[in-house]
């Protein structure tokens, strides 16, 4: 994975999430580097929608063809392959989305991602998601400024809850000043890769805290440690600790115990925000003997 | 005699344990294995996994089953070999060593878990042990 590209965009604020915690009504913004680096992020995506009943439109660059899509993904599983069959996961083209008009207005697409939609959920999906790689900005000689403005103002796309869309930019393909201002314009963006952690750290009256998203397991264990030991060496003793794990999409063994041990080690009230499942994995490896802790369940967080 | 049904089977090192969650929890879901248990399995599956990675050679072999009302995982690995005594008896304490806590939460979190070292099984001299875990999924 390169660092030098999709990282850069990678900032962990409030929009931040890791790809598997893309969900029906989201507009998401996604930059890659590498070849190898989209191709994780597009495996998730289409996993996930399968998972949460979705239908999954891929669009990509169009020389890929479907038997290089299903190979990159590993789809040649009985879930993928079944998915592909009944159609419930696809690849189009923005060409082929707009046909038979062969120019990209704004109106026109919409016009096609509602009625598709609108299908998918006819015909029994929860809703549809659409991975949209911009490289058919190009490919249909379309102006740059048209498409920006597009993304600026599709929000009515995303209200009913039955469309979700998640926009790859090749950073080798678009300067920095479109990347940051579409970085700016999505309501979400996507952590660079699949299995990456980031930690944001908050500091205010009601004590120190810190926000985790992504996956905390034996690789980035060390990343989740030192996120946790920051947080509580921003702490007075006594005052609250913040720990939000409502992001993380997965809690490792690992670091579940190390969260439990470093929390049974302070004085301070720790709160830990956290969904169902880690809930679970927390109380099953002890939580409740750690009298500062008090866990806090997120409704909806599951996934 | 059931039929199991291959639901996947994957390779991996440290580098792809994201990959294998993903694909667990996809699995998962198409057996119709619902929340929170999914999650949990998966909780176990990157458990059993990662203890191939650190103490049993790095790398190991997954194997997701349908069978019956199981959904069946097998992980392999070619590390020294491990029996089921290395899992506590009862859950690690906080201020011990963290040594056995995954695979005591996968055995924990699942209706059956087993382990037999390569050579223990009558198929002959070899490294490594497998881990074999199932859930029950839920009817219908």
């Amino acid at each position: 994975m390169s660092t030098s590209g999709a990282e850069r965009w990678a900032t962990a604020d409030i929009r931040t999430i890791p790809v598997q915690r893309f969900r029906p009504g989201q507009h998401g913004f996604a930059a890659y580097g590498s070849d190898c680096g989209q191709w994780d992020v597009v495996s998730a995506f289409v996993r996930q929608g399968l998972a949460l009943s979705e239908k999954v439109l891929v669009i990509l660059h169009p020389s890929v063809t479907e038997e290089e899509l299903l190979d990159r993904i590993d789809g040649h599983t009985p879930a993928l392959e079944a998915a592909w069959r009944r159609g419930q996961l696809g690849l189009s083209s923005m060409r082929a989305l707009i046909a038979p008009h062969h120019g990209f207005t704004a109106a026109r697409q919409w016009d096609r991602l509602a009625e598709e939609s609108a299908l998918a959920v006819r015909e029994g999906y929860t809703a549809m998601r659409a991975y949209i790689d911009m490289a058919w900005v190009d490919d249909l000689g379309t102006n740059l400024n048209d498409v920006m403005q597009r993304e600026r103002s599709a929000q009515h796309l995303f209200t009913g809850r039955t469309y979700s869309e998640l926009c790859a930019y090749d950073d080798r393909s678009f300067t920095d000043e479109v990347l940051t201002e579409m970085h700016r314009t999505h309501p979400v963006n996507l952590l660079a890769a699949v299995g990456a952690l980031r930690a944001v750290h908050h500091h205010g009256g009601n004590g120190a805290g810190v926000r985790l998203t992504g996956e905390a397991d034996i690789a980035t264990q060390d990343e989740f440690l030192r996120a946790l030991q920051t947080t509580l060496g921003r702490t007075t003793p006594g005052q609250p600790l913040n720990i939000d794990l409502a992001s993380l999409h997965f809690l490792g063994a690992g670091c579940a115990a190390d969260l439990l041990r470093l929390s049974a080690s302070v004085s301070s009230p720790t709160t830990v925000r956290c969904t169902s499942v880690q809930a679970r994995v927390l109380h099953r490896l002890g939580a409740g003997s750690v009298r500062s802790l008090a866990l806090v369940v997120e409704e909806g967080t599951g996934c | 005699m059931l039929t199991p049904e291959l639901l996947c089977r994957l390779r991996f090192t440290l580098r792809d344990l994201p990959r294998v969650r993903i694909e667990v929890e996809t699995c998962a879901a198409w057996a119709g294995l619902c929340e929170p248990r999914r999650g949990e399995f998966v909780v176990a599956v990157d458990a059993v996994a990662t203890n191939a990675v650190e103490h049993a050679g790095g790398s190991g072999q997954l194997l997701l089953r349908h069978i019956g009302d199981e959904l069946e995982c097998q992980v392999a690995d070619e590390g020294p070999g491990f029996s089921e005594d290395v899992i506590p008896e009862l859950l690690p304490g906080l201020d011990g060593a963290p040594t056995g806590r995954g695979l005591w939460l996968a055995k924990l979190v699942t209706d059956r878990l087993s382990v037999v070292r390569a050579g223990d099984n009558g198929s002959g001299s070899g490294n490594g042990s497998v881990v074999t875990f199932a859930v029950r999924l839920p009817h219908g």
